[in-house]
């Protein structure tokens, strides 16, 4: 692996969300570190109230009023490392793609203008010029018919062509890191196809590291390096993607993957995960999956955290042996 | 046996602007079809997805069988007897549909008791002294604990919440159950068990399915069968193994293969179609797919395909459906495709 490939672009470490609702403060983040090579995809899968989105807004500060984050958050671009201040690096080397582009787009400009004005604060270019440089961009996120688009209103836009407008604008800026959370869950079948494989085809022509945040594992699967899954607040297992929807390593990530209706067919109850998430005013001690896995044993309720294993795979299941023997 | 839905050219029209105007323009009067002319059979007992993109028709087939939206033509029996737009309460009862979004469609203000137990009293589904517990048998039946029933909606959660918008339905005893998008809010674990529960209560109570959804592995995984819809009209309705073996009209194939599946490789967006589906604003001539369909010859602009197939069970609505598929060297040639042996799925 050349010296570029193993360059960090990313690195989180424990990192914390506290967010104060009604008086209450909850910790839906509870430590989470990972890192993201330069050209790497990393995803990271989780239901709802998982804290994925979470970490992932609060890698560029943009969590919700009433959130707080501490941890250790290090950039490391081509021209230099950054750490603490995000001010620094949003729009100058990261870029966010969010899931509902009709809410993340301002309704009140239009596609070419909010385009132009990431590009004007990336390079600083005359309205002309950015003018100019819109339509590029807009035509390589194939957006078909790009100058006439680029004067409609976000509301005239289909869902797929709303997302790319929001994609462009992130190109505007030139990243090198791309954060994306749920960009296609709430697009058709097709048009999901048409932006992934535009993502896919940005990554290979411009190297761009990505994290990808969604709940859909098969998504994933496709679009990703390497995954990171997340349960109440903190990564169960990570490892490349192959790896560990073939083999997880833990029960969390198995029962995911078991629960899932498969495309193959094959008829039968679906296997369910018993009970729900803890509610995260109150996080259990030990393993916080423990009440609801079928293979949890006494000393899972009392285990610290740790991510066990090395940088290739980890998993924080005191007791992964159980899973092989349960497949074999 | 009669089928239980007997639907003959459902449509549903929606007026999109002035008549009079567009007498004036010299235009055609602005109406589109939400859904056009569909027939739907279905006997008693299957389970049948209806898939297709936003903007298919889907949801509004499921409205229009429910009642909620307007026929504009065609007629629909249940189990023979004609049901139309207005209904009375014993027809309402007979044909019951749950709702996407579970949090929208239970009234905050109510507790889950109260909920149930004025549409028992409303429909007279049991003498008055037995309400109180017939409300708490519906919440057993949707494998609930029965102190959720005072409980409001807002302390429930998605799967819950999705439970009782189940049990509410089921309150009315009904023969047909519709599921439109029934799961598609709900995380990947909850899905399951709400997938299951409906399974069994399908079984248990000999319930009709109709489940409308996006996620074809769901549908592969509830469905015996698969009605496929595109713009408005369907365009293939096949058994669901035939269907994700072979499917047989280019967009079935297509929006296969365009969602991810595991364990398979595959590179996102070398399937892809092309554009965005057409608009019901400016439907396409001929073939409704055509300006996205990969294999379309001339006569697919000039003359829309009918829904044919060469079983009862097996139905595609494309000119090449049944014959072999113009490849890319014939792409402008094309043989007439021979329909002699086809039939139509009911006849009028």
């Amino acid at each position: 692996m050349d010296e570029e490939m193993s360059r960090t672009v990313l690195s989180v470490d424990d990192l914390h969300v506290q967010l104060t609702l009604g008086g209450r403060t909850l910790s839906p983040v509870d430590g989470v570190s990972f890192h993201v090579a330069a050209g790497e995809s990393l995803g990271i899968v989780g239901e709802s109230g998982s804290g994925k989105s979470l970490s992932l807004r609060a890698v560029l500060g943009l969590l919700p009023s009433g959130g707080e984050s501490d941890g250790s958050i290090r950039f490391a671009f081509e021209r230099g490392e950054i750490s603490g201040d995000v001010e620094q690096v949003r729009g100058h080397g990261v870029a966010m793609v969010f899931q509902e582009p009709m809410t993340a787009l301002n309704p009140t400009m239009r596609a070419g203008d909010l385009i132009a004005e990431a590009v004007r604060v990336r390079s600083g270019l005359s309205r002309r010029a950015a003018k100019a440089r819109v339509i590029e961009l807009m035509a390589s996120v194939g957006i078909p018919d790009p100058a006439r688009r680029a004067r409609m209103w976000p509301h005239e836009l289909s869902g797929g062509l709303r997302q790319r407008v929001m994609i462009a604008a992130a190109l505007a800026t030139e990243p090198e890191l791309l954060l994306c959370d749920e960009p296609t869950t709430a697009l058709d079948v097709t048009i999901q196809d048409q932006i992934l494989g535009l993502l896919r085809r940005l990554r290979e022509e411009r190297g761009m590291s990505m994290v990808f945040v969604s709940h859909d594992l098969a998504v994933v699967a496709e679009v990703c390096d390497r995954v990171a899954v997340m349960y109440a607040g903190r990564i169960v297992e990570t490892g490349p993607v192959d790896e560990v929807l073939r083999s997880p390593r833990h029960p969390y990530t198995a029962a995911l993957l078991a629960s899932a209706p498969s495309f193959q067919g094959g008829g039968g109850a679906l296997a369910t995960i018993p009970g729900s998430p803890p509610d995260p005013r109150e996080f259990p001690s030990g393993c916080r999956f423990a009440a609801r896995c079928a293979f949890a044993r006494d000393d899972c309720r009392q285990a610290p955290y740790t991510l066990a294993g090395d940088e290739h795979r980890a998993t924080a299941c005191i007791h992964p042996e159980v899973l092989m023997e349960a497949s074999a | 046996m009669s089928p239980i839905i007997d639907a003959r050219g459902l449509t549903v029209s929606y007026r999109v602007g002035s008549a009079s105007l567009a007498r004036l323009r010299r235009r055609p009067d602005p109406v589109v079809h939400a859904i056009d002319e569909i027939d739907l059979v279905v006997e008693r007992g299957a389970s049948v997805g209806i898939v297709g993109e936003s903007g298919c028709g889907k949801s509004t087939l499921a409205k229009a069988l429910v009642g909620l939206a307007p026929l504009s033509a065609g007629t629909f029996a249940l189990d023979g007897e004609q049901l139309g737009t207005r209904r009375t309460p014993q027809q309402t009862r007979r044909i019951q549909m749950v709702f996407q979004d579970p949090s929208a469609s239970l009234n905050p203000s109510m507790t889950i008791g109260q909920t149930l137990r004025e549409l028992l009293r409303v429909h007279d589904m049991v003498p008055a002294e037995q309400v109180h517990q017939r409300a708490g048998e519906l919440l057993e039946l949707v494998e609930l604990p029965v102190s959720l029933l005072n409980a409001y909606p807002r302390r429930l959660s998605g799967g819950q919440r999705q439970r009782v918008g189940i049990a509410r339905a089921l309150a009315l005893e009904p023969e047909v159950l519709v599921a439109d998008e029934s799961v598609a809010a709900l995380d990947v674990s909850v899905q399951a068990a709400i997938l299951n529960l409906l399974q069994k209560l399908r079984t248990e109570l000999g319930l009709t399915l109709l489940f409308i959804s996006h996620d074809l592995a769901v549908v592969r995984h509830i469905s015996d069968r698969v009605v496929v819809m595109y713009l408005g009209k369907v365009v293939e309705d096949r058994l669901t193994e035939d269907l994700f073996r072979d499917p047989r009209h280019p967009y079935t194939a297509a929006l296969l293969a365009s969602a991810p599946r595991m364990g398979v490789e595959r590179r996102s967006g070398d399937t892809a179609l092309g554009s965005e589906p057409g608009s019901l604003h400016s439907i396409p001539s001929g073939c409704r797919f055509h300006p996205r369909c990969p294999i379309a010859q001339d006569l697919c602009r000039e003359t829309e395909p009918a829904l044919l197939g060469p079983t009862a069970a097996q139905h595609a609505a494309c000119h090449f459906a049944w014959t072999n598929r113009p490849d890319e060297s014939a792409h402008r040639g094309g043989g007439e495709p021979d329909q002699g042996r086809l039939v139509r799925m009911v006849t009028r």
